[in-house]
């Protein structure tokens, strides 16, 4: 046995004999261990070995646990996460969406409104504001067109808000957790200007647009009245009323 | 089996991997649920050989599947659909293994699932192969990956080094490590192999 031959011994066909053993060999490689272990009878020897030990192997494997199959709830798992994934991907548009150039845009401030609603602080309001919300806009069918009478309101004058919104100063009760400012914003407001308010942790969107581009708020009763100052004198903001007649 | 059947052979194993990775791009969940299945037994024997507990064996795999769910879209088929689900196996395995402190236990004593009953035979057989199962496991987890993936999956080394992210030369270097120590733990019981 040559020196060259003695050197590949040791090195390049001792390395692949496993995978000659296990087929995967291709080509090149498989015909040069193939003639080698034709020629040398030690490492034909030490593949004798090499198959004997693989599969032993691969006829015992070590005892392992078998996953239990489980398909129903894995199931329910990965469509939860597509629910999950969905909203994430919604919500990266909108704030991709939310440059100072970008137009305003009825749907993703609903998005948005939908987010908010989301939030833990906003959910123990929900079930009675859009039940709140939804009589509104019932009763509200074409908002700016007709204004209340004064007869109806009892007052001597017909204020702005009463004008367009008499069903919301019909006196009628909205606890302090639910919609107690009525707010309406110029239409190249931005989304991030929209957000920018909303980030105010006193301030919380219940519901919104309404058929007539208004949303209702709640502004927590402690700090109402500076919230309400505030936001009047926000360039965007064209209306911010409460709802109940105080 | 001649050179053309075994080119048809691949031909129609790629064409069917398409078909199937168009399924699962597609939100098939029958398909999805079928490769479920598959791997769920081929996945059990990898990743407990790297990890010791059931139900972080349990997790891996459906941490794997999730992950195959999620990416599918952005497989790209630069390898094999078994070598990328195996190598997030793999991934997922080795974080795992981070946060158990516990090495893997001893096997137990050689003898104690063998039952005298059986033939001489039968009974030698399970005894080298309970040697075997012990000299296994006193190799690193690395070295056992490749042993397995190469000996259990039938796997090529370039497969094993996408898998285990590594050069193909540290596989090849791995398994010649393993299979020296295999021989030195296998010790005078060796010989019987023969």
């Amino acid at each position: 046995m040559t020196n060259e031959v003695k050197k590949t011994c040791d090195t390049r066909v001792e390395t692949l004999i496993p995978w000659f053993i296990s087929g995967q060999l291709e080509c090149e490689e498989l015909a040069m261990v193939e003639d080698h272990v034709a020629n040398c009878r030690s490492c034909a020897e030490m593949v004798k070995i090499e198959r004997k030990l693989a599969s032993a192997i691969g006829e015992n494997p070590m005892e392992v646990h078998m996953i239990p199959s489980d398909w129903a709830s894995f199931h329910r798992k990965i469509r939860e996460s597509d629910l999950d994934r969905s909203v994430r991907t919604q919500q990266e548009e909108i704030n991709n969406n939310s440059s100072p150039s970008s137009n305003v845009i009825r749907f993703p401030l609903i998005n948005q409104f939908k987010k908010k609603i989301a939030q833990p602080r906003t959910l123990g309001a929900i079930a009675i504001a859009q039940a709140a919300a939804l009589v509104a806009m019932i009763s509200i069918p074409n908002i700016g067109v007709t204004p209340v009478q004064n007869s109806d309101l009892g007052v001597g004058e017909t204020s702005e808000v009463d004008q367009t919104y008499g069903v919301l100063s019909s006196g009628e009760q909205i606890s302090s957790s639910e919609a107690n400012i009525l707010m309406q914003f110029k239409p190249e407001m931005t989304l991030q200007e929209f957000n920018d308010i909303f980030q105010n942790q006193s301030i919380t969107l219940i519901s919104g647009p309404t058929s007539s581009n208004a949303y209702l708020v709640n502004i927590a009763e402690d700090d109402k009245n500076a919230q309400l100052l505030a936001l009047r004198s926000n360039a965007n903001v064209t209306l911010a009323e409460p709802i109940s007649a105080e | 089996m001649n050179e053309k059947t075994i080119a048809a052979n691949l031909v129609i194993a790629e064409h069917s991997e398409a078909v199937l990775i168009g399924r699962l791009v597609n939100r098939d969940m029958k398909a999805f649920e079928e490769l479920y299945e598959e791997y769920r037994r081929k996945l059990s024997h990898f990743i407990a050989n790297m990890v010791n507990k059931p139900q972080v064996v349990e997790e891996v795999f459906n941490d794997t599947m999730m992950v195959v769910w999620q990416k599918i879209g952005d497989f790209a088929g630069a390898s094999k659909l078994s070598t990328w689900i195996f190598a997030i196996a793999y991934r997922k395995a080795i974080r795992a293994r981070s946060k158990i402190d516990e090495p893997m236990p001893e096997e137990a004593a050689v003898t104690e699932d063998l039952n005298e009953n059986d033939t001489q035979e039968a009974y030698e057989r399970g005894r080298l192969n309970e040697i075997l199962k012990k000299a296994m496991r006193s190799l690193s987890y690395e070295h056992r990956t490749v042993i397995n993936l190469t000996y259990f999956e039938g796997l090529h080394y370039r497969d094993i080094a996408t898998i285990m992210e590594c050069p193909v030369d540290t596989v090849k270097t791995r398994m010649f490590h393993a299979r020296r120590q295999l021989k030195k733990s296998l010790g005078g019981d060796f010989a019987d192999w023969l």
